[in-house]
């Protein structure tokens, strides 16, 4: 195997490790946004700080 | 079927002649009556289109759900519109009645679509935000509601749709954890 095949195939075990821990973790931070945003208290809070940082135009 | 270039030529020979009459806000209060009627009786909607039912009877039935809730311009139109067969299209005519009266007074439909349902004061402080940087002269908010968003809210005006919500970022990011760049594409 040559040199630069090596190392392609090197980089594409890590970015495949990289993209799997991604989704996980895409899923757990879901999760717990879910919980976090689940009363109505937080989620106005948020809404509100959200639509003070946006700009419509 | 619906025809909407038809309902819109309806509804504009209706604002005008209600601007004629002075009678503009109470035609329009009629029209979002009738709105609400057949957004939440498909049934009213299914006598409006069926052909069996005859001429007369759909009359009656009109006269019957709309009596002394809408005003005399309205009930007269509603029966030219039965007896030229044109009740069909008496939904198309409505919705197309209110959006020629916001465009006449200036009113922006801006839709806000939330995780949780909000309160007025959230909803003010949107719609003063909205207002205040789009300088629209005045703004009708409608609010829905929608789980998948998990947080945030979808602000949708002016053919427009601003997406400020959690569901959004997390496909974003998602997004970035999809491609391998050192796998060849061509096999």
């Amino acid at each position: 195997m040559l040199k630069w095949q090596f190392i392609n195939k090197k980089n594409a075990a890590i970015t495949d490790v990289k993209n799997q821990v991604g989704a996980l973790v895409i899923d757990v931070a879901e999760k717990v946004l879910r919980k976090e945003l689940s009363n109505k208290a937080e989620q106005e809070a948020y809404i509100k700080q959200l639509a003070d940082g946006v700009k419509l135009n | 079927m619906s025809n909407v270039r038809l309902a819109s030529r309806y509804a504009k020979s209706l604002i005008d002649l209600a601007a004629e009459q002075n009678q503009l806000e109470t035609v329009y209060a009629d029209m979002k009556f009738i709105q609400a009627i057949c957004k939440s009786n498909q049934d009213f909607v299914n006598v409006l289109r069926s052909p069996i039912i005859k001429a007369d009877q759909k009359n009656s039935i009109i006269n019957a759900i709309t009596k002394d809730k809408v005003s005399l311009l309205t009930n007269s139109f509603t029966v030219l519109l039965v007896k030229k067969g044109r009740e069909t299209d008496l939904p198309e005519m409505a919705n197309a009645f209110i959006e020629q009266f916001n465009q006449l007074k200036g009113i922006h439909q801006v839709s806000l679509t939330t995780a949780i349902e909000i309160s007025e004061e959230v909803k003010k402080s949107i719609e003063q935000k909205v207002k205040a940087e789009t300088q629209f002269g005045s703004v009708e908010l409608t609010t829905k509601t929608d789980e998948s968003l998990i947080g945030g809210f979808v602000l949708e005006f002016n053919n427009n749709l601003l997406d400020a919500s959690v569901a959004r970022d997390l496909r974003d990011i998602k997004k970035q954890f999809l491609n391998n760049e050192f796998i060849s594409k061509i096999k």
